[in-house]
C-alpha cells in the first residue's frame, strides 16, 4: 500500500514536471512588471497588448501560419495518394520506398538544415527563402502525413469500394464519394500534427531565414539570445494555447491515446 | 488500381524524399571530403580529430547525451508504467495523455525559455530556496552542464515515455495473473515478466532519445548561455557565422555516424537473445 501511495505521488511529480514550464510561461505572461520574475507582480494584459502591436512578431505568427499551412497541404495532397498505395499494394522496391520515406524521422534535424541550406545555395546565392523553407517543411512533414495516413488505410474496409465501383462509380468518384469521407478524420489528425511539426520547428528553418522573412520560432529564439523580457512570455503563451487547442481538437477527433501509441 | 496508377500515386512523394531529401544529403558528404582548394581531401576531419577542442566538444556532447537518455529512461519507465497498467480512472488517463503530449506541441524554444525562468539565479528554485533558507546565494542551474541536460530531458522525454507507452500497453494483462497464480509477488512479477518483455520499447526510446539529444542544437544553445558548446552548436557556428561549409559538413556528418551506429546497435540487439527473452 505505502509502495502504492509512493509510487502514485511520485509519477504525481513527474506530470507536474511535464506541465510546469508551460504553467510557468503562462502565470508569467501576465505579470504587471517591466522584467520576469517568478512569482509575478500584479495582474495584466499589457503584455499581451504590447505582443498585439508589435508588428514584428505579428508578421512572423502570420509567416509561421502560412508556412506551416502550404506545407502541410503540399504534403498531404502528395502523401495521401502514396499511402494508400502503401497500405494496399505490393510492388517492386515497396521496402526500399518506405525506408526512404521513414528516415527522415530518424535523421538528426539540424542535419537536414545543413543539407538543405547547401542544396538550396547551388542554385541561388540567396536559399534563404519562402521557397526553400515550403520544401524543407514539405521534406519534414511528408514523413508523418504518410505514417497516420498509411495506418488509417490499413483498417479500411475495400469491400464498400468494390461495391461503388459495381455500381457505377468511376475511380474519382469512388474516391470523393466513399474513400475521403471514411478517412477525413485520419488525414485532417495527421495533418494537425504535421501542421504543429512545421510550426514548432527552428533546427531546419533557422538555416533558410532571412531577418525580414523570419517564421515564429526563429524569431523568439534569437530575441531571447539578447533579450528577455515579459512579451516573450506572452508570446509563448499564446503558441501554448494554440497547442493545447490543437490537442483538443485532435483528441476530438482520433483520441489522443490513439495518436500516442501510434 | 492498375500498375500504372500504383506509379502516379507515389512518384510525387518518392520524387520529393529522392530530389530534397537524398540528393541534399549526398551534396553534404561531398562537401565534407572537399578542400579548401576544391580537391577531395580527409582535411576537415582532420581538422575536427586533431583539434582538442573539438574533441572536447564532442566529449560534452556524449556525456549530456548519455546523461539525459538514462534519466529520461527512469523518469519515462515510471510515467510510462503509471498511466498504462495503474490508471483506472478515463478522465485521468486522458489529461495524463494530453500532459505527456502538449510540450511536443510547443517549440523548444518555448520549453527551453520556461525553464530559464525557473533555473535563473534570480527564477523560481533559487528564490524558493532562499526564501525557504536552505541556500543564501543563488545556485548555477543555468548556463553550464546542468541546465542543459535539465532541458534536455524535459524536450525528449515525452519521446521516451510514448515509446516505452506503446511496448507496455500491448502487453497481455493476463501474464500478471498466471504469475500471481503461480505464487510471484507482484514486484517479482514486474521483474521477471513485465520488464523483460518491455526491453524494444525500452531500446528504442533510448536510441530515440540519445540521437535527438547528441543532435539537439535549440535547447543547449539557449540554456548554455554561449558558456558550453556542443556539436550542434559547433555545426552551426561554422555554418552560418564562419560559412566554413566544409568543417560544418564534416562535422555534421560525425554526428550522424555517431546516431547510425546506435541504430545499428539498436537493431542488432532487437534481432538477439537479449531482446526476444520476454517473448520465448
Amino acid at each position: 500500500m505505502i509502495w502504492k501511495i509512493g509510487f502514485t505521488a511520485l509519477n504525481f511529480l513527474i506530470l507536474l514536471f511535464l506541465v510546469f514550464p508551460l504553467l510557468i510561461l503562462i502565470i508569467v505572461s501576465f505579470t504587471n512588471a517591466n522584467f520576469l520574475t517568478f512569482p509575478p507582480e500584479g495582474f495584466s494584459l499589457k503584455w499581451y497588448i504590447q505582443m498585439f502591436e508589435d508588428s514584428s512578431f505579428m508578421e512572423a505568427f502570420k509567416f509561421s501560419a502560412i508556412l506551416a499551412t502550404i506545407s502541410t497541404t503540399i504534403s498531404v495532397i502528395i502523401g495521401v495518394p502514396a499511402s494508400q498505395v502503401i497500405a494496399r499494394k505490393n510492388f517492386i522496391g515497396k521496402n526500399i520506398v518506405m525506408n526512404l520515406i521513414s528516415s527522415p524521422l530518424l535523421l538528426p534535424q539540424i542535419f537536414l538544415g545543413v543539407s538543405l541550406l547547401q542544396f538550396f545555395y547551388y542554385f541561388t546565392n540567396t536559399p534563404a527563402n519562402i521557397w526553400s523553407l515550403i520544401i524543407s517543411h514539405v521534406v519534414l512533414t511528408l514523413p508523418y502525413i504518410i505514417r497516420t495516413c498509411t495506418s488509417t488505410f490499413v483498417g479500411f474496409d475495400q469491400s464498400i469500394e468494390e461495391a461503388a465501383e459495381d455500381l457505377g462509380a468511376n475511380k474519382i468518384k469512388v474516391f470523393f464519394l466513399v474513400i475521403l469521407p471514411i478517412i477525413k478524420t485520419g488525414i485532417i489528425a495527421g495533418a494537425l500534427f504535421a501542421f504543429a511539426i512545421s510550426w514548432i520547428n527552428v533546427e531546419v528553418t533557422i538555416f533558410l531565414s532571412s531577418p525580414d522573412q523570419m517564421a515564429l520560432p526563429v524569431k523568439m529564439f534569437n530575441y531571447v539570445q539578447y533579450t528577455i523580457d515579459p512579451i516573450i512570455a506572452a508570446v509563448s503563451a499564446i503558441t501554448i494555447y494554440i497547442a493545447f487547442a490543437l490537442i483538443v481538437i485532435i483528441d476530438h477527433l482520433a483520441g489522443i491515446e490513439n495518436i500516442a501509441s501510434e | 488500381m492498375s500498375k500504372k496508377q500504383v506509379y502516379i500515386m507515389l512518384i510525387p512523394t518518392i520524387l520529393v524524399m529522392l530530389v530534397f531529401f537524398m540528393f541534399p544529403l549526398l551534396v553534404v558528404l561531398y562537401n565534407s571530403f572537399l578542400g579548401s582548394d576544391g580537391s577531395l581531401t580527409l582535411e576537415s576531419y582532420k581538422t575536427f580529430f586533431t583539434d582538442p577542442y573539438y574533441y572536447s566538444v564532442l566529449g560534452t556532447t556524449l556525456k549530456i547525451s548519455i546523461l539525459t537518455t538514462i534519466i529520461t529512461l527512469v523518469i519515462g519507465y515510471s510515467i510510462a508504467y503509471y498511466v498504462t497498467r495503474v490508471i483506472k480512472k478515463k478522465w485521468w488517463k486522458r489529461i495524463s495523455y494530453i500532459i505527456i503530449i502538449s510540450p511536443l506541441f510547443t517549440s523548444a524554444v518555448v520549453r527551453s525559455f520556461g525553464w530559464m525562468i525557473i533555473l535563473g539565479n534570480n527564477g523560481f528554485i533559487n528564490n524558493l530556496l532562499m526564501n525557504l533558507g536552505i541556500i543564501n546565494s543563488p545556485i548555477s542551474l543555468l548556463y553550464n552542464e546542468v541546465g542543459i541536460t535539465i532541458g534536455l530531458i524535459y524536450i525528449l522525454a515525452p519521446f521516451m515515455i510514448l515509446s516505452l507507452i506503446s511496448v507496455l500497453q500491448n502487453i497481455d494483462r493476463n501474464l500478471d495473473d498466471a504469475a500471481s497464480d503461480l505464487g510471484l509477488t507482484p514486484f517479482k512479477t514486474f521483474i521477471k515478466v513485465t520488464f523483460p518483455i518491455s526491453y524494444p520499447g525500452i531500446l528504442s526510446g533510448s536510441v530515440m532519445v540519445f540521437s535527438l539529444a547528441i543532435s539537439a542544437y535549440v535547447t543547449p544553445a539557449m540554456m548554455s548561455g554561449g558558456k558550453v558548446e556542443v556539436l550542434a552548436m559547433l555545426v552551426y557556428d561554422q555554418m552560418m557565422q564562419v560559412f566554413n561549409y566544409q568543417l560544418g559538413s564534416s562535422i555534421s556528418f560525425i554526428m550522424l555516424f555517431v546516431s547510425l551506429v546506435i541504430l545499428a546497435l539498436n537493431n542488432y540487439l532487437l534481432k538477439s537473445d537479449w531482446a526476444q527473452e520476454g517473448n520465448r
